[in-house]
């Protein structure tokens, strides 16, 4: 091959004139027009960087996905009865800051208990069965019914603790839904309204209007809240669907949460989550639990920190000591004479 | 002292003869692309065919984005072309009519004959640009020619036109399969198909040029240009 330069070939009546950003020794070739910071900028968006600046082929630059983030960052049992979870979380010093004034994390390991955490499930509903598909063509990925469920920490970090994958209709959808809405009792169930999922909370409602167990349901005591819990339809929020290609929810919705370390699998049980977020490119490949994934970011809501609890039963324990012992009524502490020493405000009552 | 250039008759042959032998001198000095740097003077060399590049008649470019390709090759190449050459006549492919015609070819229409620097060019390509731009509209662009079968110097297609009614010298296929394909392939048989239409059009087959700018797509599994990469690399490899 007859290479004129690092970037040109020539040959036969043929020319190739190539230029990706960087040259062979890894420095860009317009260096005023890219500096140091707008590469690293540019880097956070891989895809891009790779197909449009690095000018390498679809596919090959690392999916959408940091495989290595995503491997790092997995969280693992503490306890053999999995209610203790051990991540890596970010520190952030507020003197430790980069040159637009943004705190610069640092890596954590820290633990977060099950029960300090809020439950999501997302659904994503098979939308043909096999006998009513037509021949699967170019293009069509192959679908499974998928429900995810993830936990969110308080520190807005997010597991995904459970998940179940199968190739059944909306009735053994909703069967599974049901289960694992009583064994997570999660906070709320999101589902894209489109298609025949359109149905799904009309179909809870009317199975709770006729089927008691559905009416009343309960939760197993083992994860999150225990007892009886809502109707599962009262907890189902539609997850903000537009006409978005999955391919840019998860690129534009996903890739920077996990690509951050924001969202962990589990270190025992992530294989087929691991290679659905690999392949999302690839439409020969089902990613049911990345679309379940994809709508978590608009429901997501961490829950209050246990020290919040603290405080307010600190609070409670303080007050509770001006109580009248018979009716319980607080008073309120006694005004100064002269009223406050620092301000000299009065109450305008005694 | 300011150094007001005389505009002569003297001066305006050299200038001439400064723009035909130097494409980058064209683009930058004459038609004013003022941002051009070092790589795009490689550029401009590549595709005069200049050592230690050599002659070609199918030549791919591809730039990181924001490399200033299309300016270049897309518009400064047919351009340049077009003004030294009689007859000569460029063909503008894209993935999309619009992006063929307001983001490439409008331009340079408003260039000629709007712009700042359009009084400039007027007077320098006097004897090229027909009395009060005749046969300049929003689809083509033509100067003066001596063969009346001649097509235009600088028209475009999008993906969906018919492919037929002209004969020409040079076809750029810019950008023929867009960036956001959003997973589907479909654009690259669109591409395709636009490469070898464009092939048989040429006037003449030993010399007439085909040239393709472009970047891979963000998504999808296949890749225009790096399918014609392989394609070139494949001839240069056993020309060598």
């Amino acid at each position: 091959m007859s290479f004129v330069n690092d970037f040109a070939q020539c040959g036969g009546g043929h020319t190739v004139f190539w230029v990706p950003v960087l040259g062979p020794d890894g420095e860009p070739y317009d260096k005023e027009s890219f500096p140091p910071h707008v590469i690293e900028s540019l880097k956070t968006i891989p895809d891009v960087w790779g197909s449009q600046y690095l000018l390498q082929r679809p596919g090959e630059h690392d999916s959408i996905f940091d495989e290595q983030e995503i491997v790092e960052s997995m969280f693992e049992w503490v306890d053999p009865m999995r209610t203790v979870m051990r991540y890596k979380a970010f520190e952030f010093d507020p003197d430790n800051l980069d040159e637009l004034g943004q705190s610069i994390p640092e890596r954590v390991t820290a633990t977060v208990s099950l029960s300090d955490c809020r439950f999501y499930m997302h659904v994503d509903a098979k939308h043909k069965l096999e006998s009513q598909a037509r021949q699967r063509g170019k293009g069509q990925r192959p679908s499974k019914a998928a429900i995810l469920i993830t936990a969110v920490a308080p520190d807005h970090h997010v597991f995904i603790v459970d998940w179940w994958l199968e190739a059944v209709g909306l009735e053994g959808l909703a069967r599974k839904m049901f289960s694992y809405y009583c064994l997570w009792a999660p906070y709320r169930i999101s589902w894209e309204s489109v298609g025949a999922q359109f149905w799904l909370r009309e179909y809870f409602t009317k199975i709770e209007d006729y089927d008691e167990r559905y009416r009343y349901p309960t939760a197993r005591t083992r994860y999150g809240m225990a007892g009886e819990i809502p109707k599962l339809s009262s907890r189902m929020v539609e997850a903000e669907k537009t006409n978005q290609s999955k391919e840019f929810i998860a690129r534009v919705v996903l890739s920077g949460l996990i690509n951050r370390g924001v969202i962990h699998l589990d270190s025992k049980r992530h294989d087929e989550m691991l290679h659905q977020l690999l392949n999302v490119l690839d439409d020969r490949e089902g990613i049911d639990l990345v679309d379940c994934l994809g709508q978590g970011p608009g429901v997501w809501k961490a829950p209050p920190p246990p020290s919040m609890f603290d405080q307010v039963a600190r609070r409670l324990a303080f007050v509770s000591a001006f109580a009248q012992p018979r009716t319980g009524f607080i008073r309120g502490m006694r005004q100064p004479a002269g009223g406050d020493k620092r301000t000299g405000f009065k109450r305008p009552w005694s | 002292v300011t150094l007001v250039p005389k505009f002569t008759e003297e001066y305006r042959q050299e200038e001439l003869l400064r723009g035909e032998r130097s494409l980058f001198y064209f683009e930058r000095n004459i038609l004013g692309f003022d941002l051009l740097d070092d790589m795009d003077f490689e550029l401009c060399k590549a595709l005069e065919g200049r050592a230690p590049y050599q002659a070609w008649i199918r030549a791919l470019v591809s730039k990181y984005r924001a490399g200033r390709k299309s300016t270049v090759a897309s518009q400064g190449y047919p351009m340049w072309r077009g003004s030294y050459i009689v007859n000569f006549s460029t063909k503008l492919i894209e993935g999309s009519s619009d992006n063929a015609k307001y983001n490439h070819f409008a331009p340079l229409v408003d260039l000629y004959m709007n712009s700042p620097r359009a009084e400039y060019l007027q007077w320098l390509y006097g004897h090229r640009i027909p009395p009060n731009f005749v046969g300049w509209n929003s689809e083509r662009l033509t100067f003066i020619k001596e063969n009346p079968l001649a097509s235009d110097t600088l028209s475009f297609w999008g993906p969906n036109s018919k492919f037929e009614g002209w004969h020409g010298d040079l076809v750029v296929i810019d950008d023929a399969q867009g960036t956001e394909t959003e997973g589907s392939d479909v654009g690259v048989s669109d591409a395709w198909r636009s490469y070898k239409r464009a092939v048989p059009l040429l006037t003449d087959q030993r010399r007439g040029q085909v040239v393709v700018v472009g970047a891979p797509p963000i998504s999808g599994t296949r890749s225009f240009v790096h399918e014609v990469k392989d394609s070139f690399e494949g001839v240069i490899k056993r020309a060598a």
